[in-house]
């Protein structure tokens, strides 16, 4: 009796080895595959990068600016920007610029 | 002969023969040879193991600095502060051909001419028949790489290359440099910081701001366009650690184009131009008196000359109408020369002498490129001490100079201006050379220079900035001799209540332009026609525009939340 039991597990355990093992591998080729793609992804992604940032660059907004929207854009005097601060639950409204040293 | 004869005989010759002696002397001479050679080796032995123990007792630089595993085809990216590409690395394919390969040498060219129609091929065939593999386009595009391997030619090999672009192109020439073919830095970040650009596998992140550097550029394009100089530079770095947000000097060029450029002009005016500065030079005179104290803001300067002679040559003022009694204060507002000789005369040459080199502007910099310019060196004397506290006959560079402002106007302490974010340790102390107090006295000054009438620099006050500054116009020495040209500097410093930023603006040769309208900050009607070549007319009226530029980005992007 002692023998089958032993033979058994034997025999249970190898099974259970290979099943470990053949998903190990699978798992292992999925990772090797995610891998892969990411790689790929990262180098497009910087290439996508790359283009946003040079069409993003100064020099390209100033252009699309001109081209666009030469009237809708404009400048703001900074001494007539405020800031927002909630106090209390209250809102208050601050110059932006202390202009006491001026 | 009978037995006993032969015994007496040999007994005889025994005793007679036979004699052993040592020799003491020879026995001593081998022993001391040995002990001195063994000395000898001991010695040598105790230096090494002292030397060994020492280099291994050191923090060595060689230590501490990384070491990464080597790369192939690989250089990694550089960013600006906001992690904007100003350098990217494309991995590209380059064609070549080997000759001995070829099958068909009609039929090849033939398919090489309709794919790069624009090729030398006579240079081509001449390349053939040498025998020897060469390259025939680097960075080729998809569809020419499709057509290449479509053709299934064995004599036509691909290379895998990098190609480094710059998707900023002109705006940070100077700072980056340029690379050769074999992926090694030969100017700029790219030479100083070759090992780690290979090496690292993260982007090495500037200080610098792409947009801050944009409006910048785009300012002194204009300054050129109205007052016809031939390069001008600027630096805008932060007082407080020494971070170049900008870098400018024009003319510049593209990096993508790869230009091998001779033409000095084109040399960074920032770091490389040695230049004498003037008059900004008199802040320093200014500091050094009051950190000496041998002045006081309203120390009296009763009855100043209105010409001195130093060995025979004279010493004016620039302004007839500068009056001859004036304090410490009214001497640096009104930009006094002879005050300021003055003043240099109570402080002294050894402790004037100290000052500069102390905040730096007197000694080759230490920076993050290899385009540095080396002040002119010269002997103290008399003389020397008169000239250089008006900011004559003593030569510096704008970014020395950025860092001379920086120290004086954030309390006096040690900055190192550099181009590489890098992690602040708050563990060393900083150095600091002015006393309590001196700072703020200075920057008071520098802030009437440009807010009161008196001043020589009120195009610069821009309304919430709160800018102070000093102007520096200088004749510029050609081969020695002095011209009629003009380098006109102005160092402006803002927000003065807490200085935050420097501001260097600096045109080389510029010439009055009568057409260009001046307008007053103080509402005064608009001027047209200014004949005056100075840097409150130049340098000033620029720098007041870029500070209108790049102030609102400064104070939103850059601003301390509590």
């Amino acid at each position: 009796m002692k023998k089958i039991i032993l033979l058994l597990a034997i025999f249970l355990l190898l099974i259970f080895t290979t099943i470990t093992k053949n998903s190990a591998k699978k798992i292992e080729k999925q990772i090797y595959n995610s891998k892969e793609n990411l790689r790929i992804l990262e180098q497009k992604y910087e290439m996508v990068l790359l283009d946003f940032h040079y069409l993003s660059s100064p020099e390209k907004l100033m252009e699309y600016q001109s081209r666009y929207f030469e009237n809708e854009l404009k400048e703001i005097d900074i001494t007539n920007l405020k800031k927002l601060s909630l106090i209390q639950n209250e809102i208050q409204i601050e110059q932006f610029i202390d202009l006491k040293n001026e | 002969m009978n037995e006993k004869d032969i015994e007496n005989l040999t007994l005889e010759s025994y005793e007679n023969e036979f004699s052993f002696k040592e020799n003491k002397s020879n026995l001593n001479i081998s022993f001391n040879r040995i002990a001195f050679i063994f000395f000898i080796f001991l010695m040598v032995c105790l230096i090494y193991s002292i030397k060994v123990f020492y280099l291994g007792s050191l923090n060595s630089k060689i230590l501490q600095k990384k070491t990464y595993p080597t790369k192939v085809n690989f250089r990694a990216d550089i960013v600006d502060n906001k992690g904007n590409f100003i350098a990217k690395t494309v991995n590209t394919l380059t064609v070549g051909i080997n000759p001995n390969l070829i099958i068909n040498q009609r039929k090849l060219l033939i398919n090489l001419q309709l794919i790069f129609p624009d090729k030398d091929f006579s240079n081509i065939k001449k390349k053939i028949k040498k025998k020897k593999y060469f390259r025939i386009q680097k960075g080729l595009n998809q569809d020419q790489i499709e057509r290449l391997r479509h053709l299934g030619d064995k004599a036509i090999q691909f290379e895998q290359q990098i190609t480094r672009i710059y998707p900023q192109q002109n705006l940070f020439s100077h700072i980056i440099g340029q690379i050769d073919d074999e992926n090694n830095g030969i100017s700029g970040i790219e030479k100083f910081f070759d090992y780690e650009l290979k090496k690292k596998n993260e982007p090495l992140k500037l200080t610098v701001d792409t947009d801050i550097q944009f409006l910048i550029r785009e300012e002194l394009i204009k300054a050129q366009e109205i007052f016809q100089n031939i390069g001008s530079a600027s630096i805008l770095m932060n007082v407080n650690n020494g971070n170049i947000l900008s870098l400018v000097s024009l003319p510049d060029f593209d990096l993508n184009k790869r230009q091998n450029i001779q033409d000095v002009n084109y040399i960074n005016r920032a770091t490389k131009g040695v230049y004498e500065l003037g008059s900004v030079f008199k802040t320093f005179t200014f500091a050094a008196g009051l950190n000496e104290e041998e002045i006081k803001l309203e120390t009296p300067f009763i009855d100043l000359e209105k010409k001195i002679y130093c060995a025979g040559r004279p010493i004016g003022e620039y302004d007839d109408k500068i009056p001859t009694n004036l304090t410490a204060e009214e001497i640096l507002i009104r930009s006094g020369n002879i005050g300021s000789v003055r003043i240099g005369q109570k402080v002294g040459i050894e402790r004037f002498k100290l000052f500069l080199e102390n905040i730096g502007v007197l000694n080759k910099i230490e920076f993050d490129i290899e385009e540095v310019g080396q002040p002119i060196p010269f002997r103290w004397g008399k003389c020397k001490l008169a000239t250089a506290s008006f900011g004559h006959g003593i030569t510096t560079t704008p970014l020395q100079l950025a860092k001379g402002y920086s120290i004086i106007t954030n309390g006096g302490y040690e900055i190192k201006p550099t181009l590489i974010e890098r992690e602040i340790s708050n563990k060393k102390e900083k150095k600091r050379f002015l006393k309590e107090g001196v700072s703020e006295k200075v920057n008071s000054v520098l802030r009437k220079i440009v807010s009161t009438s008196e001043g020589t620099a009120e195009f610069a006050n821009v309304l919430g900035y709160e800018v102070g500054g000093k102007t520096g116009t200088a004749q510029k020495s050609i081969n020695g001799v002095y011209s009629k040209k003009k380098v006109n500097t102005f160092a402006a410093v803002f927000p003065m209540s807490k200085p935050k930023y420097v501001l260097i603006v600096l045109l080389d040769e510029p010439v009055p332009n009568k057409e260009y309208v001046y307008h007053y900050r103080d509402g005064r009607p608009s001027y047209k026609g200014n004949w005056r070549n100075t840097a409150g007319w130049t340098s000033v009226e620029i720098a007041g525009k870029i500070i209108e530029k790049i102030g609102p980005i400064l104070a939103t992007k850059y601003i301390e939340l509590n």
